[in-house]
């Protein structure tokens, strides 16, 4: 199986980039290419770049409250683009409330404060597994499953 | 999408074409064999340019820098930039990107970061592939960042028209200790933070090796002081870069590079298609046994040629 690759950005003027950094440290400990786009990026920027880098993942970190503004905004330019089949994450402090809207909007998972760094990477190994129609070890499975992807 | 898909996008130049394309050339594989041989009728069209030198010199600012030149003279730019991959894990963090940020929404820019996936030499293997690629996509310049190297990975200048070596002040013993190895190849040499103390005696060291190395090709590297942060002496660098293009023989370095490549795809052909049926069949196991035995003579193996 290829590396996973993963764009990890954040939005708006957050400048809360501890937990970003620690995650992308994390995720390149369990064998990730985490591309690094930077901070205070746009919606239109981060999906630009998650088009031209061809991540299996978009990751989101957002701590200071813009994420209903901003990640709708990326949700939809995803969809124009063409590239809405991507596993969107979105990290940080997401009030409960925020968490169904943002899920119903196409995010595949939120991780609130004090997820542990092994769950995201078993979560994201097993998402990314079953959108290129391998299992998580890295084979591609056989029989039915192989002929439904 | 099938690699013939693939290739008719990338020759349209569209983006998520291209970048599918270079995910393809990256996992390696049949498809991917399939496409390098569309991509390789392509005419070599752009001018290629590495930009090469030791970690924290400053090379992807210094790119960002000439995407912005670039931009500028109305010419379509892609840009390869490779970083290191953890030798133990084999993950790795890609952060060029960070400082070519504001160029993302250019349609006129392609961005794309590539892991080494544990290849020495600087560069991983397939770059050349991903070359072709935005070749074929028609783009007039094509930036290839290195990872950050040390003294001889030279790999980055046998597959790019021009390769520009970026070092900084500070660093005098290191360009010594470099003097041997990559500092024969660079074809400009660029000091980068010139607005640092010693930069006189690094410009100095820098004449020296360009002196030395002024022989049969006729090139005299040109030692060019810039600072890229804030774009300090890019237009003497781009002068600079213009003027090689115009001195090198039409890819002349990347058409020596791709006979080579000819010869190792069939060194490899060869390999899977006689040497390993041959080593697997009971005769040459049998002899090889006797032989090292020393039932029979050495030179018995050749028979397995007859």
């Amino acid at each position: 199986m290829s590396p996973i690759r993963i764009l990890l950005a954040k939005m708006g003027l957050d400048t809360h980039t501890i937990g970003i950094t620690v995650l992308a440290k994390g995720l390149r400990d369990a064998g990730f290419e985490v591309i690094f786009s930077g901070f205070k990026q746009t919606p239109e920027v981060v999906v630009a770049s998650a088009l031209q880098e061809d991540v299996d993942v978009v990751g989101v970190s957002s701590l200071s409250g813009g994420h209903m503004r901003y990640i709708p905004h990326m949700l939809e330019l995803m969809k124009e683009h063409g590239i809405d089949d991507k596993i969107v994450l979105v990290g940080g402090v997401i009030p409960e409330e925020d968490i169904e809207s943002l899920q119903a909007l196409g995010v595949d998972r939120v991780f609130t404060m004090g997820s542990a760094m092994e769950d995201m990477v078993r979560y994201i190994k097993q998402a990314v597994a079953q959108q290129r129609g391998e299992d998580s070890e890295g084979e591609t499975p056989r029989g039915e499953e192989a002929a439904a992807t | 999408m099938t690699p013939a898909q693939l290739f008719a996008g990338v020759i349209e130049q569209r983006p998520a074409a291209i970048a599918k394309a270079i995910s393809l050339a990256e996992r390696g594989s049949s498809d991917s064999e399939a496409l390098f041989n569309q991509l390789f009728g392509v005419p070599l069209q752009s001018q290629v340019i590495g930009i090469t030198g030791p970690p924290g010199a400053g090379k992807s600012t210094l790119v960002d820098r000439l995407i912005e030149y670039a931009r500028s003279a109305g010419q379509r730019v892609a840009v390869l930039a490779v970083d290191p991959s953890s030798p133990i894990t084999g993950g790795s963090i890609l952060g060029d990107r960070v400082r070519m940020q504001r160029h993302a929404l250019d349609s006129g820019v392609f961005i794309r970061s590539l892991s080494n996936r544990g290849h020495l030499g600087g560069l991983s293997e397939v770059t050349y592939q991903c070359i072709r690629i935005l070749e074929a996509a028609k783009f007039d310049w094509i930036l290839v960042e290195s990872i950050g190297i040390g003294q001889n990975e030279i790999e980055i200048t046998r597959m790019v028209d021009t390769t520009a070596l970026v070092t900084i002040p500070g660093m005098g013993d290191y360009v010594q200790a470099m003097k041997a190895g990559v500092m024969e190849f660079g074809d400009i040499l660029v000091i980068n933070k010139s607005d640092l103390p010693g930069v006189g005696q690094l410009e100095k060291l820098l004449l020296e090796v360009a002196h030395d190395r002024a022989g049969p090709d006729d090139w005299t590297p040109p030692v060019v002081k810039i600072v890229a942060s804030n774009g300090d002496g890019i237009d003497m660098l781009t002068e600079k870069i213009r003027a090689h293009i115009q001195f090198a023989p039409e890819h002349a370095v990347r058409r020596r590079y791709e006979r080579q490549l000819l010869d190792d795809m069939l060194q490899r052909a060869i390999l899977n298609r006689f040497y390993q049926p041959l080593v697997r069949t009971a005769n040459y196991q049998g002899l090889t046994q006797e032989i090292i035995e020393r039932k029979r003579p050495l030179q018995d193996l050749w028979t397995v040629l007859e």
